[in-house]
């Protein structure tokens, strides 16, 4: 039988800084030949042997199955662990774990995607796969909002998200510092779907950010006339296992790495923690 | 294979004979507590007592090694941990604790992935389970689905005074039947319906009272007024979790160097405030009356969702090891009586369907 803890080496191949804080790692397996296998907004558990293992999205293309991203934020003990690590050094994963983005029933759909902070985390892998299939899916419109401008994260790819068909980029910071040059909106990210020309009756609606900034967003959805079974968002908690069964992730009876980390709208509703409640 | 009968006086001669199937475990007095303990020369079973720690650590262990890791010249290598683990018997373990390993398997065995070592653990272990002729002040079984003469395990014992009906209940209870080969005799039909009606007289020797339903719960969960009285005295010692036969919560943690090292799966407890506490500070129950919520929810309401069966087994650990006195008995009433107040008439209390 199979020790579903064991975890494989894998080699960090590059870093990238996104932010003062945040920096994105590429990664390749030292044995495992096959690749990791895997659908945007999944995780992968990430191990630092001897400091301990944590839950983090893959943000690279599924598309791309021998090399895979993913974009760590400073936050706490295992990441400040992680930050110090250079390329060349190696981490363990196994993985990947989790529900993802529902990616089949977005084949031939328009995608509303809508991320606060690093929250755009998961989405990148999505955004990646609908530039690089334009043509198995509808328009994209990436809406995406954060502190400041300094902590934007993947601004080296709005370029290439810019310049793909019919694929628009929002963005919106709460706070311009003095002297910085900010072209784009102010304010919460919510604002930002009166620019939204998609028709909420052919589209799907991705979000991933703080719980307070999600329940604003799906009610701001469902007055726009999104359907409830049409809009998903990714859910964050402490996790070990990943497998369902060291019980922290818990939302009600659902498990967030098994059940989730992306639910429909309606199984969040379904939950009796009112979490994203969106009364109209 | 037929039920057999076990002379009193022959017990310890079977207990003898199960040592070459593997390592016998069985009740124990120990000086403060009372436990499940290897039987070897000059440790007497006590089959008298209901143990204070339940046999879920023989099965499920509190510090498990998962795996252990190296940094050599050819990098990080990553190694499947653990020692051979050998055949072993749990011996006298009573119908609730048997049963708890069935919830247990529901919770570790699901399908996303099998917890190794238990799983492991749980098929290399015999359970012997000895039906209770006298049941406890706070066991309740009955309320939650068991028997105290409830045929689960692998071979089922009850003690008839003089002699021990015994009845295999799987291939490997078989086996360690046979082994006490000769020491056996057929039970006969009046034996049987002895133990029919002693099944009988048992089951209706444990209170049973009425408890709320998946949807009792479901409605109640909003009721904060109703969870901070019931938690009001809780400490968030954790007692209650590592107490119970059916609690298995639990976290990873490291102990080495970059260089080498080992990672263990270790007991933890949802009782405690840092257990939801994600790095960056968020923590979902902070307060400790969401933490026991989120335990008497889970017992109660998700894990019949998840698995269909109740994640309690009625047998009152966590009554009497409380500091505090906290009896979930009450709690179940009073939430049965909660939601009878708010949406039907006393009268309907009695006759309550609790998967209904």
């Amino acid at each position: 039988m199979k020790n579903p803890y064991i975890a494989h080496p894998a080699i960090i191949t590059n870093i990238r800084q996104e932010t003062a804080e945040t920096k994105t790692y590429t990664l390749e397996f030292t044995k495992q030949k096959r690749g990791l296998v895997f659908i945007p907004g999944q995780f992968n558990m990430i191990s630092l042997l001897g400091f301990g293992e944590g839950p983090f999205s893959i943000t690279s293309s599924p598309l791309r199955k021998e090399i895979f991203e993913h974009t760590i934020r400073l936050v706490g003990s295992l990441t400040g662990q992680i930050n110090r690590l250079n390329v060349g050094d190696i981490v363990g994963i196994r993985g990947p774990y989790g529900s993802g983005w529902p990616v089949g029933l977005a084949k031939n759909k328009d995608l509303l995607i809508i991320a606060g902070g690093v929250g755009l985390a998961p989405l990148r892998g999505l955004i990646d796969m609908a530039i690089e299939q334009r043509n198995g899916f509808g328009e994209v419109e990436i809406m995406y909002g954060s502190r400041k401008p300094e902590n934007l994260i993947f601004t080296s790819d709005y370029d290439n998200w810019r310049s793909a068909p019919n694929i628009r980029l929002f963005l919106t910071v709460d706070e311009v510092p003095k002297g910085i040059e900010w072209p784009y909106g102010q304010g919460v990210v919510t604002n930002l779907l009166k620019f939204s020309k998609i028709n909420p009756a052919n589209a799907l609606a991705f979000i991933c950010g703080p719980e307070i900034m999600m329940r604003f967003i799906v009610r701001s959805l469902l007055i726009r006339e999104f359907a409830e079974k049409n809009i998903f968002v990714s859910m964050e908690r402490r996790m070990e296992c990943g497998m369902a069964k060291c019980g922290r992730c818990m939302i009600g009876p659902k498990y967030v790495c098994t059940d989730g980390p992306v639910f429909s709208y309606p199984e969040v509703k379904a939950l009796p923690h009112n979490l994203l409640a969106a009364s109209l | 294979m037929q039920a057999k009968i076990l002379k009193t006086e022959n017990l310890q001669a079977w207990l003898d004979k199960l040592a070459s199937y593997g390592e016998v475990y069985a009740p124990v007095k120990g000086k403060d507590t009372s436990s499940f303990e290897r039987v070897n020369a000059g440790v007497m079973p006590d089959f008298s007592i209901r143990t204070d720690v339940p046999p879920k650590g023989l099965i499920f262990r509190q510090a498990e090694k998962i795996l252990a890791y190296t940094v050599g010249e050819d990098g990080l290598e990553i190694k499947r941990a653990g020692e051979e683990i050998s055949n072993r018997i749990i011996f006298g373990i009573r119908p609730c604790d048997s049963r708890a390993f069935d919830i247990l398997d529901a919770a570790l065995l699901n399908p996303y992935a099998s917890e190794y070592s238990y799983s492991v653990m749980r098929e290399r272990t015999v359970l012997i389970t000895l039906a209770c002729n006298e049941p406890g002040q706070t066991c309740f079984c009955t309320t939650v689905d068991g028997s105290p003469a409830g045929k689960v395990g692998n071979v089922w014992i009850i003690d008839l005074g003089d002699r021990y009906y015994v009845e295999a209940l799987s291939p490997s209870g078989e086996q360690v039947v046979m082994l006490g080969e000769g020491l056996f005799m057929d039970a006969t039909e009046d034996d049987k319906l002895l133990v029919q009606h002693k099944e009988r007289e048992l089951f209706k020797a444990v209170s049973r009272f009425p408890a709320p339903t998946v949807g009792d719960l479901n409605r109640i969960f909003d009721d904060e007024d109703f969870w901070k009285r019931l938690a009001d005295k809780c400490l968030s010692c954790g007692m209650c979790t590592f107490l119970c036969p059916t609690c298995h919560c639990y976290e990873i943690k490291d102990e080495g160097n970059p260089k080498s090292g080992d990672r263990y799966r270790i007991w933890d407890s949802c009782m405690f405030s840092n257990f939801t506490l994600a790095a960056g500070g968020h923590n979902p129950r902070v307060e400790h009356w969401k933490r026991l919520r989120q335990r008497m929810m889970h017992k109660f309401s998700y894990f019949i969702e998840n698995s269909g069966v109740i994640g309690c087994v009625g047998c009152g650990r966590c009554i009497r090891s409380c500091p505090v006195a906290f009896d979930v008995r009450e709690f179940l009433r009073d939430a049965a009586l909660v939601c009878t107040a708010t949406v039907g008439s006393i009268d309907g209390l009695l006759d309550r369907d609790r998967t209904a």
